[in-house]
């Protein structure tokens, strides 16, 4: 396709609430989802991505724009992804994982799940139910016994009141 | 439900996987959800210093956790395990897992075990492909061992601690391992002769040995950023340049050849220590060692000063450090000295003189912006 016209071949991405953005078919080929859509010959109009809305999409495409943008160099790559990710909160992770995952780009995805890792990194179970909102549905007996068999994994870690 | 719980399982297992074994198996006192998502996660992570139970009982958990993901058909990419090993049982449980884990198509293997004598690894090590990371201590490692092809390609780090070993074997393995980055030899004291040149993407050497042995290091892949060298001789090639080594240290260190040092350029070079190589100007009457490091920041020289030495750099600000033993002759001595504190005069000099023979004190004079 491209390579035929030697100019750089232009795709429409479509949100689910219908923004249209224009991205360079390089770039956007780092999804798996938008590769095989282009290799099957699929891509010539509008490609709508039914799982991503505009916001997130609109930053997932800076996001290929970017790191498709750096030669092949894996430490500037990580640099740059982590980079991307500093400011964004978990709302926008929880997002971007999501549309990674739609758009198949292991890459974003395990980025994302590693600054998510990050953010729970030695912290504590209440510290974490509370940061993420995850209502414990465990009775006081049985979160007494998930604690005593994995005693272990409590030593050294911050202690708080609620846990 | 809250929005992290209701990220489809797969996801949560891919969090989970960049997280430590015990952070990721406190998950589970979260909520009920997450009370086994860290049991599915692709990668496996046993460790027997993380444990408080007994290590036939931290065995048979590894065995079991192992056959749950083979029986459930789960996705295993990592599996790493740490463990000292004292009775000969435990070291053939390598024996069976290891073909377990490549019959699973795991990905990144990695393997830290001890073993307080020696004994030989089992050859089964080196013929897993799937070898990332082995840091082994004690053990020996023998033709026998590596008897019949050494499979473990894409082996990226290699720490050997007190391991026997000699140049014949180590030679084959680091021929079959060309992806190898971080290289660390510790006290493996039958070594005599190492030459990593054919290790194009080594980034770390490590090497440490005893006074009383004697090993010959050949030195040059371009994609080195740190040695760090104890007591061996080490040989750089003429002319060579290191375009990606950030830190040189050695120490105890005999230069074969003074002139082929000289002649070497290191571009990217920020941190350079020479500690107590003393032994490198008994050929030569006058030795010079000069250094082109256009981007050194700190230098730090710890020794006899029998040897006159000069920097070529164009850092702006740099720092060098000198602790220099005086003896004999200090006429000769300080003009030597002299010589030296001009071509270091453009970094923030820190000198401590320890003389001796002719006062028994030491001298100390802290001379900043010459």
């Amino acid at each position: 396709m491209a390579a035929e016209t030697g100019t750089p071949t232009t795709l429409t991405l479509k949100s689910n609430d219908d923004e249209l953005f224009s991205v360079a078919e390089s770039a956007a080929i780092l999804s798996v989802t938008i590769r095989n859509m282009v290799e099957d010959g699929c891509a010539g109009g509008v490609i709508p991505l039914d799982n991503v809305d505009g916001k997130t999409l609109a930053s997932v495409i800076t996001y290929m724009n970017g790191i498709s943008a750096i030669p092949a160099d894996e430490e500037k790559k990580k640099s740059y992804r982590d980079k991307f990710l500093s400011d964004k909160d978990f709302e926008t992770l929880a997002d971007m994982v999501l549309a990674a995952n739609y758009l198949n780009m292991s890459c974003l995805m395990d980025a994302v799940s590693a600054k998510i890792a990050q953010v729970m990194e030695k912290k504590s179970v209440g510290w974490v139910r509370r940061k993420f909102g995850i209502e414990n549905d465990y009775t006081p007996e049985e979160e007494a016994a998930v604690k005593e068999e994995h005693k272990w994994t409590f030593e050294g870690v911050e202690t708080d009141d609620d846990n | 439900m809250d929005r992290i719980s209701e990220l489809p399982k797969h996801i949560l297992q891919r969090i989970l996987y960049f997280l430590s074994q015990k952070d990721a198996v406190r998950t589970s006192v979260l909520s009920k959800s997450w009370s086994y998502i860290w049991c599915t996660r692709p990668n496996l992570v046993s460790s027997y210093n993380d444990s408080k139970e007994n290590k036939q009982e931290f065995l048979t958990t590894v065995e079991q956790n192992l056959q749950r993901y083979c029986d459930q058909r789960m996705c295993l990419e990592e599996f790493s395990l740490l463990i000292i090993l004292d009775n000969h049982e435990y070291v053939s449980l390598l024996e069976k897992w290891i073909p377990t884990l490549k019959n699973m198509g795991v990905k990144k293997f990695r393997l830290s075990i001890y073993w307080k004598y020696s004994r030989q690894l089992p050859s089964v090590v080196f013929e897993a492909e799937s070898l990332q990371d082995l840091h082994m201590e004690g053990f020996t490692l023998d033709q026998t061992t590596i008897g019949r092809n050494v499979l473990s390609k894409h082996l990226k780090r290699l720490l050997l601690v007190k391991v026997e070993i000699e140049d014949g074997v180590f030679q084959k393995i680091i021929s079959s391992c060309p992806l190898i980055e971080t290289l660390s030899l510790e006290s493996c004291e039958r070594l005599r002769n190492i030459k990593v040149n054919n290790l194009l993407r080594l980034k770390k050497f490590h090497f440490s040995s005893t006074p009383k042995e004697e090993c010959c290091i050949e030195i040059y892949p371009a994609s080195l950023e740190i040695i760090n060298i104890g007591h061996a001789d080490v040989s750089f090639p003429k002319g060579a340049e290191f375009q990606n080594l950030k830190s040189l240290f050695l120490n105890h260190v005999i230069l074969t050849s003074f002139d082929n040092f000289s002649s070497c350029k290191f571009p990217s070079l920020v941190n350079l220590c020479i500690s107590h190589c003393d032994g490198l100007d008994e050929s030569t009457e006058e030795s010079h060692l000069f250094l082109d490091a256009p981007n050194l920041n700190t230098f730090v020289y710890h020794g006899w000063f029998n040897l006159s030495f000069s920097i070529a750099t164009t850092s702006r600000e740099w720092s060098s450090t000198l602790y220099l033993l005086m003896r004999d002759d200090p006429s000769l001595w300080l003009l030597k000295l002299r010589k030296l504190l001009e071509s270091l005069s453009r970094s923030k000099i820190s000198l401590t003189i320890f003389q001796f023979h002719i006062n028994a004190e030491d001298i100390f004079i802290e001379n900043r912006d010459l």
